[in-house]
């Protein structure tokens, strides 16, 4: 998938980057599950983290986001710690980490991104009704608000997750994988969203599931594997060097083709 | 029976019943849903040596001694199990099972070993509570409900647990947004600063406060009932949380009443002069409601996309 | 020597009489079976199911009771008590089954709601039975908590006899129960069902408690069953190893618990063998040197160190500041930097020595991907201890091969 409905948006370089990582070591036991990391998001890019199974990318996010904690490092969003800036960024957790047999319908759960407005005891009001009515409506599920989550596809559930996200009014989105398992509509419904949130100046770092795909739809990318490989612009970062580094020599030949053919889609302007 | 005998004999025990039967079930909605019944048991086991220790350290069955005895056993055993899970890499059933037996132990020994069984507190009571002796010799009328002064010898347990079922209110009020966030998705609730540890915690807390209220009247393994059987059998007929709430109070309620009722008068109904444990019965009809939603309950499989 | 110590020596080492004596054995052979099946149960994840089972055998046993005390005034007949607390506990296993299965309920719920429930209808049997007037329900008191002191040789030698059989049983399942435990699928492979070895599981789980009523009570079996198991869990990963640790510490502590018990008066016997068996677990959980706490905490230490004085060294040989207070902290206690952050002649080395480690490590790892020397590389292990002395040179030799080939090329793609 290749879109240029538009030429893509500057990324600037002078001001603080959306995010940045500087030596993040986090560890269990007695080895490393992320090791000295360095990233750097720019403002308004679409970022993308891939690496094999283990290599630590959920634990990045956590880490970031100060869910697990770290033995080293230093993380600044857009030039300050996460205490200052939390209400900037939206986070779109793994879906398979949820019990969705909760009692809870989809409007509820997209009411939940709005925990940082209303706090514990601020009113509901219909205003607030409107901005989740009008999330649902992006993604796609206008007609599901009433709907029990435990009876939603596994993509109608990223859709609902997404919807909560975009109910923050954020400016960095991170999301665990919100591409896994799901059907053809939604990752078009999914990718366009995003999409439009980098055309308006937003930011994008997702952890994707599959390397060949990854340059669809992503501008820069960092590979991990318990250590950054490689980060900046995409084109710059996956090379055939890295890429064996990164999963151990054991990328099959047809992938390493998949990847070249969509980096040159990229470059080449339509 | 006349209206004096009921008033100054079944009244407060079945009144301290429903407080204790609503008071658990509240907090047990949560523990269910985040699949943590067991920590419900595990926590009426561990408050044993709470109590125990607020005894023999004030010397008398106070309110505030116990609640918070309650309350530091409670946060002692979390940590433990918390150790034990981590260092060992134990599953977290098996660390509840080492520490809540332990404690448990540890309390009934300390209780044997400082000659409390002239307080209501044995062992056995332990167990199975203590319910039909909570009477108001006090009332001399229905019109003492009104009169401070009888009002003042109300039993110990029936004021206890009316702080303790305010406590858990007012909690659950001004905590529900955190709570249900950090039950359905807690690490989306700590990337958005609702700080699902120290609901956690707090939720641990308000769970051994109705613990410790409760097992005067019904023992330490009857709470676990009183915990889990409501918000169960709610659960079974609702996919609305707040609905299941209070349905799971409105269960209690029926079970308390219900079970007191047919523990203190069904065996003469049958034509037996004795009376059967009340405590038991409560239990007994929790299960039976839950039965019935079972067999019955709209919701009770999981749905299906 | 006080009169506690005299009667604790003399009951340790079997010679307070012959019913104290076999009750101790009777103890240390219960403590063997639980601390085995215990296992099996910790690693099949069902700890809690023997304390659905421990509080669902309370029904059975009142029925009996009554029943007994109905048709021969003698409602003490252990075998009689026993099948009734052993078919009561089924019904309250398959329960927890049922409701799990059937429903939307999770798995913790339906044991905690068949363990409450259970009782309760127990609680009231027993007050049903307190008011036939019997005169025996004292008996039945006995179940609740255990009771060494109050049993007789005949039940002692019943129990005694019932755990070493139990035993047996268990060492002859011990080839499949060990195969189901640690690799099901694998099980399943080889045609072991592994359905009927969690049934059998079950089954001796239901013995294990059932056996141990009279001593340490239906409400503290599951501490026999659970905490011996979870005491070898630090002493060791292996499947086998476990199980026997788990037994040697449940024999133990029966053992002992049970001369502690028989020593002193009134106190409940299932609380003093729960007490002792902790104190077995306590010591493991501090001392072992497997995932003992000390161990850990050192070796935890220890690792972060070597990442700090890594990254530091790192950070100097690419002439980045340092920043992290710990950092600094240990490269100037190993005199590798200045008070002004500046490197010292040493600490120059020893950043090179380092910039060469990880340099070579990436090598090797290009050209070898295993799960073992991944597991190294992430705990920092200096390449010279993984590699024999010719193949170190070998790499070094690459190395230099590839770095005057890139010295041609200015261009480092993305890398820093």
């Amino acid at each position: 998938m290749t879109h240029t409905d538009s030429a893509p948006p500057e990324i600037r370089q002078d001001i603080d980057p959306a995010l940045r990582i500087d030596g993040l070591t986090v560890s269990y036991g007695g080895a490393s599950v992320l090791f000295s990391v360095d990233f750097e998001a720019p403002v308004g890019s679409m970022s993308v983290i891939v690496g094999p199974n283990g290599a630590g990318k959920s634990t990045l996010i956590k880490a970031v986001l100060g869910i697990v904690p770290r033995i080293s490092g230093d993380i600044k969003l857009f030039g300050l710690p996460l205490s200052a800036n939390r209400h900037r960024v939206a986070y779109v957790p793994q879906r398979a980490s949820i019990d969705w047999d909760f009692p809870a319908c989809v409007a509820d759960v997209v009411a939940m991104g709005l925990y940082q407005e209303l706090g514990l005891l601020r009113r509901y009001t219909a205003d607030h009704r409107e901005r989740v009515r009008e999330a649902l409506d992006r993604v796609g599920l206008q007609d599901f608000a009433q709907r029990q989550i435990g009876q939603l596809s596994g993509g109608q559930q990223q859709r609902v997750f997404v919807a909560r996200a975009l109910v923050q009014n954020a400016d960095l989105y991170i999301l665990d994988e919100p591409f896994a398992a799901v059907d053809a509509a939604t990752e078009r419904t999914l990718a366009a969203v995003l999409q439009r949130l980098v055309l308006n100046g937003k930011t994008v770092l997702c952890v994707h599931h599959e390397l060949s795909t990854a340059a669809d739809y992503f501008s820069h990318a960092m590979l991990l594997n318990v250590r950054c490989i490689a980060y900046g612009a995409i084109q710059d970062v996956f090379t055939p060097e890295a890429l064996q580094e990164t999963y151990g020599a054991r990328l099959s030949v047809e992938q390493l083709d998949r990847i070249r053919h969509s980096l040159a889609g990229r470059a080449s302007p339509s | 029976m006349d209206g004096i005998d009921f008033l100054q004999l079944s009244l407060p025990p079945i009144v301290i019943a429903v407080l204790a039967g609503v008071a658990c079930a509240l907090p047990g909605n949560f523990l269910l849903l985040r699949r943590q019944s067991l920590i419900g048991d595990a926590v009426s086991h561990v408050v044993l040596p709470g109590v125990v220790g607020a005894y023999v350290l004030t010397g008398a069955m106070n309110t505030m001694p116990m609640l918070a005895g309650a309350a530091v056993a409670a946060v002692i055993a979390v940590i433990l199990i918390e150790l034990i899970r981590r260092l060992g890499k134990i599953e977290p059933g098996a660390a509840m099972g080492v520490v809540f037996t332990t404690l448990f132990a540890a309390g009934v020994l300390w209780l044997e070993l400082s000659h409390t069984s002239n307080v209501h507190l044995d062992v056995e009571h332990v167990l199975y509570g203590n319910l039909e002796s909570l009477i108001w010799l006090d009332a001399e009328s229905w019109r003492s409900l009104a009169d401070p002064a009888a009002l003042a010898f109300l039993p110990g347990q029936l004021t206890r647990l009316l702080y303790v079922l305010a406590i858990i209110v007012v909690f659950l009020v001004l905590g529900w947004r955190a709570l249900v966030l950090g039950t359905f998705d807690p690490d989306f609730a700590a990337g958005i600063g609702a700080r699902p540890g120290l609901f956690n915690i707090l939720l641990l807390i308000v769970v051994a406060l109705a613990a410790v209220a409760a097992f005067e009247a019904v023992g330490a393994v009857i709470v676990v009932a009183m915990f889990i059987c409501p918000p169960a059998a709610a659960r079974l007929m609702t996919n609305n949380l707040r609905l299941q709430v209070w349905l799971s109070a409105l269960i209690a309620g029926i079970a308390a009443v219900s079970g007191y009722v047919l523990a203190s008068w069904g065996p003469l109904w049958l034509g037996w002069p004795h009376s059967v444990s009340a405590a038991g019965m409560i239990a007994v009809m929790g299960g039976v409601q839950l039965a019935l939603a079972f067999a019955f309950g709209r919701h009770r499989q999981r749905p299906t996309p | 020597m006080n009169e506690f110590t005299s009667n604790l020596l003399s009951a340790l080492t079997l010679r307070a009489g012959f019913n104290s004596a076999l009750v101790c054995i009777g103890a240390a052979l219960l403590g063997i079976a639980a601390g085995s099946v215990g296992t099996y149960a910790l690693l099949r994840r069902r700890s809690l199911a023997s304390d659905a089972a421990g509080h669902a055998t309370l029904p059975g046993l009142v029925i009996v009771f009554i029943l007994l005390s109905w048709l021969s005034g003698d409602a003490r007949w252990v075998p009689a008590l026993m099948l009734g607390a052993a078919c009561s506990a089924a019904v309250g296993l398959a329960s927890v089954q049922l409701i799990h299965s059937r429903s939307r309920l999770p798995e913790d719920a339906a044991i905690g709601i068949v363990l409450s429930v259970f009782f309760g209808v127990g609680i009231v049997l027993m007050t049903v039975a307190q008011n036939l007037q019997t005169g025996q329900q004292a008996g039945l008191a006995a179940y609740l908590l255990g009771s060494a002191a109050s049993m007789l040789r005949n039940e002692a030698q019943l129990i005694a006899a019932a755990a070493f059989l139990l035993s047996l049983v268990i060492y002859a399942l011990r080839r499949p129960l060990n195969l189901v435990c640690f690799d099901p699928d694998y099980a399943r492979v080889q045609g072991l069902s592994v359905q009927r070895m969690d049934l059998a599981l079950n089954i001796l789980l239901l013995t294990v408690v059932v056996i141990s009523l009279k001593v340490v009570g239906l409400v503290l079996s599951v501490a026999l069953t659970i905490i011996p198991a979870v005491a070898a869990r630090f002493w060791t990963d292996n499947t086998r190893h476990m199980v026997t640790v788990a037994a040697t510490l449940g024999g133990a502590g029966g053992y002992i618990g049970a001369a502690l018990s028989s020593s002193t008066e009134n106190l409940p016997t299932g609380a003093v063998i729960t007490l002792t068996l902790f104190s077995i677990f306590l010591a493991s959980l501090l001392l072992a040197p497997a995932r003992g706490v000390l161990a850990t905490l050192l070796r935890h230490l220890s690792f972060r160190r070597r990442v700090h004085r890594r990254q530091g060294l790192l950070a100097l040989y690419r002439g980045e500041p340092i920043y992290d207070g710990l950092t600094l902290k240990l490269l100037r206690k190993a005199a590798w930097i200045r008070r002004d952050g500046v490197a010292t002649p040493a600490g120059a080395i020893a950043a090179q020595r380092a910039a060469r480690d990880e340099q070579l490590w990436t090598l090797l790892r290009k050209r070898h991907s295993s799960n073992k020397l991944a597991r190294q590389y992430h705990q920092l292990v200096p390449i010279r201890h993984v590699l024999s002395e010719d193949a170190l040179h070998e790499l070094e030799r690459e190395l230099q091969a590839r770095a005057s080939e890139d010295q041609g090329q200015e261009e480092d793609h993305g890398r820093h």
